[in-house]
């Protein structure tokens, strides 16, 4: 039936399963939020990046952190402000007088998960040092390459609403998410339930980890053998090529971004048990995908349309090729 | 054709980024239909063979009843003998012998040309037929002993196409011709052997209804017409008996009682080895054919019979003297003739593919009546090539079908259509129609992989849905298309049909859906997988909606009916009238 040879002990239903574990322990702390839970894992099993777009207080650092304690993976948190230096980030050589030589003290970077709350308050420079980071998987200090941790995954906040006294981040810099993703408000509802149980104590205090570090890397593997019928690819070259053409952006999605609609929608394949993309898959990630990499013409901006709306009327626009018409 | 040809066109748009209505193409597709559908039917109702039955059997009816009425008429005194018309036929009725035209010497019969005929087909149909066909124009029953004339006739109205009703026979075959006249203005219908239809209205001439003299048209000029010729070959003719109707018998073999004893006395030593009549009027025929021709000879004594001086005291003449001989002769041999006047064949036109038909082609021959063939043309003259019957038997010539398939759209031209004509054409059209369209299209789609017919298969679906007005985008993927089409069911049938048939709906289609989301995008599908099911599944799925949308018009149309403010109300009359809705 299935055409993936296993990796290690993991199937596709085996990912499912897992997936499906993680998702829900999360969901004990972050409530009703299923989707983004469920995107920012995949965006861990693709070794990606994730911007969270949103305002203050939506659970944006708990769902960070419940990610990383369910998967046992070591979590940091930079809060970013302008007098952070790059070396807050990367680390510093320091001069140990006991055995007289330069002594390198690792800094946040060098942890699996890394929260980078309120990244465009950073100055550039260290906006860059982190990006640069997220990038090449790997940092250098006075000459010397420090490979980071597999895996590696950076989940930066920023806050839409404030604009004084932050440096947002360039386009070029913003490519290099693989999804940004937006929280927003709990329903009402999910609300109570979250008052209930944060009444004595709060959930994540109580959290276990559901799966290890090695494992997450063998997931990571297998994701990659899903597989995508010709009529797939076309439909993502179709989608991105559409955004291309959009006469409403001034800047369509990259090359970059196919790929990573690519890859994100294999591993929503195999959290799906399945190892084979459907367009389901790819409709899905979309937005998530490639609103952050396009630009709207200035003359739309007023009309107040965001990528995410022209994502959404592309979706709806573009045919998804079935069988041999 | 047309939707293949739109769905090009909008690949073409979409290649340069042309706008254009998404719902076009069915309305195109729709347009192309309706119109496919209007020329099926039209050339059903033209064509049809189920519809001359009914003709025919309408007419019978109508026939029948119109004479009984006729009959009944006379004999009550209510009609009286019709008005005395002028007849239009009287100067043919007693031409005369010899006629004058044919008197004088050889060149003074002008070459001019009279008409052209074009025949049908010819020579490629017919290449198996030996003898030319002659036009003729009128048949002669009674000698006088100087000459030649019908007896009474009757004249009917004759409609155009209407069919003549000359029986067929064995060894006949169906010619069309067309005549251009080039020199003549007569209205005498010319054709060859026994005239089926003609295109022109015009008056017919019969002595009894199976015994045509001759036709006058309504107008001059050109004409075309449809003729029994017969191609009888020598076999068949042989084979014939004795077997001659009533109305033969009567007039066919009738002489004046003052024929001279010599007469029959030569025609029964002529004949008295030939054992079938075929092979009496051969003797006879073979006999006159050796006297000379000429058309220079004196005028006929008044006081002897007209064929007793040609054949004992003239020994030569032209085709009228030899025409009358020869039935006389036969006449006297016991088998029953009859003298014709026309044309012959003319000279055929390889380069404008006629026949070209002079004065000097006037001519006077003979037919000879056989039970089963019918009347068969012989040529006594000397100086013409004979009629050669065809040594190739005439079988070979498939004649039976020839006329099978002519005869009958004859018929159905002939009558006008009533309603009901029209709706069996209609509704057996459509249900044809529909029969073939099914089956065609399953046989392509099942020449299809499940994977290329997959998304022929989402498509109908999708054109399914929207004319169930299920919301849709181009973008939904199959599984979206699937929950909104069944959101959309479920919103029909809220107030009509029972739930069930909407969870088999829904139960089927999801089924489908799937395959066809796998047959599309899963790598390692054909395996495995019995092609039979995707098929069932549309069969069922399809039969269900069909149901479905006929609820969802019948829904609509009570709720315009019925009224806004009724909407209420509408709702329970929907209700109860969906529930006798068939699953």
């Amino acid at each position: 039936m299935s055409n993936i040879e296993e990796v290690g002990s993991f199937s596709i239903t085996k990912v499912q399963e897992l997936g499906k574990i993680i998702i829900e322990n999360v969901e004990k702390v972050i409530v009703g939020k299923r989707s983004t839970i469920e995107q920012v894992l995949i965006a861990l099993l693709c070794e990606g990046h994730v911007l969270i777009e949103d305002v203050p207080g939506t659970g944006k650092t708990m769902l960070a952190r419940a990610i990383a304690i369910s998967t046992g993976l070591e979590f940091k948190r930079i809060q970013c402000t302008p007098d952070l230096l790059p070396n807050d980030v990367t680390g510093v050589s320091i001069y140990n007088q006991k055995n007289r030589d330069f002594e390198f003290k690792p800094g946040p970077v060098f942890s699996s998960v890394l929260l980078a709350d309120e990244i465009n308050r950073a100055t550039p420079r260290t906006q860059s040092a982190l990006l640069e980071a997220m990038g090449e998987g790997q940092v250098s200090i006075d000459g010397i390459t420090y490979p980071l941790a597999n895996p590696f995954m950076v989940i930066a906040t920023q806050n839409p609403i404030e604009f004084e006294g932050t440096f947002p981040l360039p386009e070029a810099q913003m490519d290099r998410f693989l999804l940004r993703l937006h929280i927003g408000y709990p329903s009402t509802r999910d609300e109570d339930r979250m008052l209930v149980m944060q009444q004595v104590n709060h959930p994540i205090n109580d959290l276990d980890q559901v799966l290890d570090g090695a494992s997450i890397s063998e997931i990571q593997r297998l994701v990659r053998q899903v597989s995508a019928v010709e009529n797939i690819r076309r439909y993502i070259l179709n989608l991105v090529q559409a955004t291309r053409d959009h006469a409403g952006l001034a800047l369509g999605a990259s090359p970059r971004g196919s790929l990573a609609l690519f890859r994100t929608a294999q591993t929503r394949a195999a959290l799906q048990g399945r190892d084979f993309i459907i367009p389901d898959d790819v409709k899905q990630m979309a937005v998530a995908c490639l609103a952050h990499r396009m630009m709207m013409n200035p003359e739309n901006i007023l009309s107040g349309d965001t990528t995410i709306d022209v994502v959404q009327e592309i979706l709806k626009q573009v045919e998804i090729p079935v069988g041999g018409v | 054709v047309a939707t293949v040809q739109h769905t090009r066109r909008e690949q073409g748009w979409e290649e340069v980024n042309t706008a254009y209505p998404p719902r076009k193409g069915r309305q195109i597709g729709i347009n192309a239909i309706t119109a496919s559908v209007a020329l099926v039917l039209l050339s059903a109702v033209v064509s049809s063979i189920s519809l001359p039955r009914v003709v025919e059997w309408v007419s019978a009816s109508r026939g029948t009843a119109v004479q009984g009425e006729d009959n009944l008429a006379k004999s009550l005194g209510i009609i009286s003998r019709a008005a005395v018309t002028p007849d239009p036929f009287k100067e043919t009725r007693h031409p005369g012998l010899p006629r004058a035209s044919l008197i004088g010497s050889g060149p003074e019969l002008s070459h001019r040309i009279v008409m052209t005929m074009a025949v049908k087909n010819y020579p490629s149909k017919f290449s198996s037929l030996l003898q030319p066909p002659y036009w003729r124009s009128f048949t002669y029953d009674t000698y006088t002993g100087h000459g030649w004339e019908s007896g009474a006739t009757t004249t009917s109205q004759y409609q155009v196409n209407q069919l003549l009703g000359p029986e067929q026979a064995q060894g006949r075959i169906l010619l069309e011709q067309t005549m251009r006249p080039v020199a003549q203005d007569s209205t005498y219908l010319f054709a060859a052997g026994d005239p089926v239809a003609v295109n022109l209205s015009s008056e017919v001439a019969r002595r009894s209804p199976d015994d045509l003299f001759g036709i006058l048209l309504g107008s001059t000029g050109s004409y075309e017409a449809r003729s029994l010729i017969s191609v009888a070959d020598e076999q068949l003719l042989r084979a014939e008996g004795y077997g001659y109707p009533n109305w033969v018998r009567q007039r066919f073999l009738d002489l004046p009682p003052d024929i001279p004893s010599r007469v029959k006395e030569l025609a029964l030593q002529l004949t008295a080895s030939a054992p079938t009549p075929y092979d009496r009027v051969r003797a006879i025929e073979q006999y006159l054919r050796a006297i000379p021709y000429t058309l220079d000879i004196p005028y006929p004594p008044q006081d002897q019979d007209l064929v007793d001086y040609f054949l004992f005291d003239l020994r030569k003449g032209y085709c009228d003297y030899y025409a009358s001989a020869m039935v006389v002769l036969s006449r006297a041999a016991g088998v029953p003739a009859r003298f014709v006047i026309g044309y012959a064949n003319g000279t055929y036109d390889l380069k404008s593919e006629r026949f070209l038909v002079t004065e000097a082609d006037a001519h006077a021959w003979v037919e000879v009546y056989f039970p089963g063939a019918g009347w068969v043309p012989f040529e006594p003259t000397a100086g013409r090539p004979a009629l050669h019957k065809s040594t190739v038997t005439t079988t070979d010539l498939n004649t039976g079908s020839t006329f099978a398939e002519e005869i009958p759209r004859l018929r159905n031209t002939s009558n006008k259509l009533t309603g009901w004509h029209l709706l069996l054409g209609i509704l057996s059209t459509l249900g044809l129609f529909g029969v073939t369209w099914v089956a065609v299209d399953e046989i392509r789609l099942r020449a299809q992989s499940e994977f290329k017919a997959s998304g022929e298969f989402f498509q109908r679906l999708r054109r399914f849905g929207a004319h169930l007005g299920a919301h849709l985008s181009p973008g939904d993927t199959p599984y979206e298309y699937q929950a909104s089409l069944i959101s959309r069911l479920n919103d029909i049938s809220r107030y009509g049909i029972a739930p069930e048939a909407v969870s088999k709906i829904e139960q089927d289609l999801s089924n489908f859906t799937r395959r066809i989301v796998e047959a599309s995008f899963k790598p390692s599908y054909s395996q495995g997988n019995p092609k039979e099911l995707i098929y069932k599944l549309w069969k069922r799925l399809r039969w269900r909606l069909s149901l479905m949308l006929l609820v969802k018009y019948y829904q609509s149309t009570f709720g315009r009916l019925l009224g806004a403010q009724f909407h209420q109300s509408s709702k329970i009359i929907v209700n109860s009238a969906g529930e006798d809705q068939p699953r």
